[in-house]
């Protein structure tokens, strides 16, 4: 036998394998930033736990997993806001009719902070927030005596993620009534940790992004406190797992999704997938870098889930 | 034989026609691409508005603040590499012993070799915070120390081809002019720098060129905030790091936006020809004044 067969020989054997891992060992995943770190976690447990079974996650951005999606490109769908009018239609229907699933997963706060040694401000509300941030301001600054009449009128430089993130949609939406509202000249970044450096080397800095950036960075920079709506008491809540929790922190937090689409039985090892991602949230590796979600909220999905299971042959 | 020869010819010819080829259909695909921005724009706004936003919700297009942005750090850079590079390739020529020359040799090819986001690194977590403890107001992104880093970037540019220059001075001319009884100094001032004045400017502009397209360090250095100042110690944004940030985000590949892109482009090939336009006449016009070229015209 002469290399040349073997070689074809060996190339057809991966060629098969490969064939086969393709349609039904492959699970694959994309979207949020803001989800990826989690679902990287999770995913590396899952393929030690099952070493035939293999998962790929992708970072396209939510509107960019929600595409892929409704493309059947991939299986599941991170993403960092709810299924919205923006995004492919048939999704909505298939979302409707039950074929696509949505899982809540976990929650998220967007931080608003300064500088550690800023000594102006301590909390926002929401139309000081508004108010800095409008469209209308485009080309002229907004100042930090409008925010403490004991500041000097030193312009107000500001920080934040880039167009493209789902953390830009959501605080536009939040803050200004509508996804992609408001001004364009501010230092955009779409890696959340080069907005945290610009905030943490700029005395006049303010700047939103992730919670899970905050965590660790808490000596970095400084949060300030969010105001609290009055049916909670009012006031102001500084970003923390007891405020979230407790709804204090209402304005600027959310939920983190998976979309799944397990419409027929054959993909038995998706809703595994979904199971296992579910049971594995508390794990001890990943207590402490994302909030979690409350725990009767996470007890009624696992227990959808888990019954789900039986159902299927 | 002589075939030969005419193929050989015919050959090179037809390559070095080649790049002037592919220029030309970088600058049709540019065009053809950046059309539907320019469609939809008002002229006068794209050369006068003080603002880019075009991802946001008021859209603004005005090339300046790009442009101001990108001018600026090259600047930075030049003012940096020209003086350094100069006195470097001085040194070396003239003064230098071999082993400091091979040392320093070495030294440069470490630095032409080294990938710009490295010098985009050091920019951002070494550079930027040393210097923020002398220069109060310097904020995290900025437009003078990635400046400062592309300087350096392009010093081995600067040391080489200045440095070619001056090796092709005739060496009759300096032992004319130490039979003269001149001094070191004498020499480099009133022959050496003259003589090589047109590979200096090359030198120059090629250097300024490949500053002007550089993306790496701006991007993570310099900010992405495409505000209209002057001042370097603040945020700003170059042409070629918003091409950068553009395609990394999820931007429809139909949209006005997407074709922004290739305008900026555009421009930023427009405004690189210009500068070396500007440039190549200025040297030609030191060879020229130079009372030296009369005699010897180097090149």
């Amino acid at each position: 036998m002469n290399h040349s067969t073997l070689v074809i020989g060996l190339l057809c054997v991966w060629l098969l394998t490969g064939c086969r891992d393709q349609s039904e060992r492959v699970l694959r995943i994309d979207g949020s930033s803001t989800l990826f770190p989690l679902a990287e976690a999770i995913s590396e447990s899952y393929s030690r736990t099952y070493p035939d079974r293999k998962v790929v996650v992708g970072l396209s951005g939510t509107g960019g997993g929600f595409r892929k999606l409704s493309r059947g490109e991939i299986d599941i769908c991170m993403a960092s806001r709810p299924l919205g009018s923006g995004d492919p239609q048939e999704l909505t229907e298939e979302l409707r009719s039950g074929r696509l699933r949505e899982v809540a997963v976990a929650r998220d706060a967007v931080v608003v902070a300064v500088h550690p040694l800023n000594p102006w401000v301590d909390a926002i509300d929401s139309v000081s927030l508004a108010r800095i941030w409008h469209s209308d301001r485009q080309g002229k600054p907004a100042y930090w005596s409008e925010l403490n009449p004991d500041a000097p009128r030193v312009p107000i430089n500001l920080y934040g993620p880039g167009p493209g993130s789902g953390t830009f949609d959501f605080f536009t939406r939040q803050i200004l009534g509508q996804a992609g509202h408001g001004r364009g000249d501010y230092s955009a970044n779409e890696i959340d940790a080069m907005t945290v450096a610009g905030i943490a080397g700029d005395r006049l800095a303010l700047g939103y992004f992730g919670y899970t950036y905050y965590l660790n960075n808490r000596n970095r920079v400084k949060a300030l406190g969010i105001e609290v709506p009055t049916a909670l008491g009012g006031g102001f809540a500084l970003p923390s797992a007891e405020n979230v929790d407790n709804g204090r922190y209402q304005l600027l937090s959310r939920y983190q999704y998976l979309y799944v689409r397990s419409d027929d039985p054959s993909k038995a090892h998706i809703d595994a997938y979904v199971r296992f991602f579910l049971m594995n949230l508390s794990s001890q590796r990943l207590v402490g870098s994302y909030l979690p979600l409350k725990q009767e909220m996470h007890r009624d999905q696992l227990q959808y889930w888990s019954r789900s299971e039986s159902k299927q042959p | 034989m002589k075939n030969r020869e005419r193929a050989a010819g015919w050959l090179m010819g037809a390559l070095s026609w080649a790049s002037l080829g592919i220029t030309f259909i970088f600058l049709w695909l540019f065009t053809q691409l950046s059309l539907p921005f320019f469609y939809q724009l008002n002229w006068v706004a794209f050369f006068t508005s003080t603002q880019w936003t075009p991802l946001y919700e008021v859209k603004a297009f005005g090339i300046l603040p790009l442009l101001t942005g990108t001018l600026m750090c090259c600047l930075i850079a030049l003012f940096v590499a020209l003086p350094v590079g100069l006195s470097t390739a001085v040194f070396l020529q003239e003064f230098a012993s071999s082993w400091i020359k091979e040392l320093a040799l070495g030294a440069l090819h470490v630095l032409s070799v080294t990938p710009s986001v490295v010098y985009g690194f050091l920019a951002l977590h070494w550079l930027t915070p040393l210097l923020q403890r002398f220069i109060p107001h310097l904020q995290t992104y900025n437009a003078l120390v990635p400046g400062v880093l592309m300087g350096i970037m392009i010093l081995p540019i600067i040391t080489s081809i200045t440095r070619e220059a001056m090796q092709a001075m005739p060496s009759s001319l300096r032992d004319e002019a130490e039979a003269m009884g001149a001094s070191r100094w004498q020499i480099v001032r009133m022959l050496l720098l003259p003589y090589s004045r047109r590979g200096i400017a090359a030198a120059a502009m090629l250097a300024l060129s490949r500053a002007l397209g550089e993306t790496m360090i701006v991007s993570i250095a310099a900010g992405q905030h495409a505000g209209l100042t002057l001042n370097p110690l603040e945020a700003t944004q170059t042409a070629s790091s918003y091409i950068l940030q553009l395609s990394l985000g999820d931007v429809g590949h139909d949209s006005t936006e997407y074709s922004s892109l290739f305008a900026v482009a555009l421009s930023l090939f427009v405004f690189t020809y210009l500068l070396n336009l500007i440039g190549y006449r200025l040297g030609r016009s030191l060879t020229h004044l130079s009372y030296l070229a009369k005699e010897h015209a180097p090149i």
